[in-house]
């Protein structure tokens, strides 16, 4: 019995320090990367990605158009809010090959408690050209969001998010 | 010989689980404060039951969450955050004290905040007080028992810098947490 006693603390230790381990991991997740997530926040009810025109072609231009709807009596930032410690929402179109995105295109913004922001259904539209020299195929486009959303009580706090829709490059 | 080392390893294997896994043992570093809405006595939302990071938003500050802690102890602390708020004035930071109550000792926790917030070594600290089982004492993580005496974080952008728990309000802690507020407010 005496000789499996080092063998039984072995075994306990090393369960005590998996466990340890677990419940680090459990209470440390690995840290969240700006724009990794891709589900929506709670002040996001629903998004609808679209591209405009529906048909792609090499060298041709069109428009990305995302519509977001804000929760209720919410709303989110504009990205120039006019107050350096507001949550400025960041859009980024995602990459794609072959293919130029400009500067996303915001709505005009509303004023809230001297912020600018924007409330209901959002619609942000990122103008793109398809290089002539993109390969004709599938692709997504989309982009990474990060924003915030706020009422006149409460806040969320700041959240990353992507939507995407999938496109085909034709000839 | 070979027992009692198995015997202490076991027990500090145990034991470590044990801290490791003890719940409430706050906000790590880069996860988000949230919003709640305590009841302001003093400070700049005084009267009001404001969400503070939801005002201040991403301004670097710190909340002193205090559950049970000697007002002397608490004194150290807020007078560290009050005297960081005029260091930091240009950089907008802000402080907060929330202290924890039952629906037995709320009164005589409201009366002896209400008095020390007018220290005026303790000017510009919000204070305020919450109902120990309200929703944002598990969202921050914060151990109601009685070993937890006070959890504290510095944050900027909503997210946790730094936590302490048991944070001392002696000369060693003032400067533990001096430092820390020093590195949101760069």
């Amino acid at each position: 019995m005496d000789l499996l006693r080092p063998s039984v603390c072995l075994i306990v230790t090393s369960f005590a320090f998996t466990c340890i381990a677990g419940s680090v991991a459990a209470q440390n997740p690995a840290p969240v990367k700006p724009f990794q997530r891709t589900a929506l926040p709670k002040f996001i009810t629903t998004q609808k990605t679209t591209v405009e025109p529906s048909t792609l072609r090499r060298g041709a231009s069109g428009k990305l158009v995302i519509t977001l709807a804000v929760e209720d009596t919410f709303h989110i930032y504009d990205p120039n809010p006019g107050d350096p410690f507001l949550t400025a929402t960041k859009v980024t179109p995602i990459k794609a090959p072959g293919v130029v995105f400009g500067k996303p295109i915001w709505p005009a913004a509303i004023t809230f408690k001297g912020a600018k922001v924007h409330e209901g259904t959002v619609v942000v539209t990122i103008p793109f050209t398809v290089k002539p020299s993109a390969k004709p195929g599938k692709a997504a486009f989309g982009a990474m969001f990060y924003a915030q959303g706020c009422n006149a009580t409460t806040c969320y706090p700041p959240a990353s998010f992507t939507v995407t829709v999938p496109v085909s490059i034709k000839d | 010989m070979m027992k009692t080392v198995g015997l202490i390893t076991m027990i500090a294997g145990f034991a470590a689980v044990m801290a490791v896994a003890a719940p409430g043992g706050g906000l790590k570093k880069g996860e988000s404060v949230t919003p709640f809405h305590p009841k302001h006595l003093a400070g700049p939302l005084a009267g009001s039951t404001d969400c503070f990071p939801c005002t201040f938003q991403n301004r670097p500050q710190v909340q002193v969450w205090v559950n049970g802690d000697s007002l002397t102890n608490v004194a150290g602390i807020a007078g560290t955050v009050s005297s960081a708020m005029k260091t930091y004035k240009a950089k907008e930071f802000k402080g907060l004290v929330v202290f924890l109550t039952t629906p037995k000792n709320a009164k005589a926790i409201e009366a002896a905040v209400a008095e020390a917030a007018k220290k005026p070594e303790l000017a510009g600290v919000g204070m305020a007080v919450l109902d120990a089982k309200d929703d944002a004492v598990s969202a921050y993580k914060v151990n109601t028992a009685a070993s937890t005496k006070n959890v504290v974080y510095v944050y900027k952008n909503w997210k946790v810098a730094e936590t302490f728990v048991n944070l001392g309000g002696d000369v060693a802690g003032q400067k533990t947490l001096s430092g820390a507020i020093a590195s949101v407010t760069k």
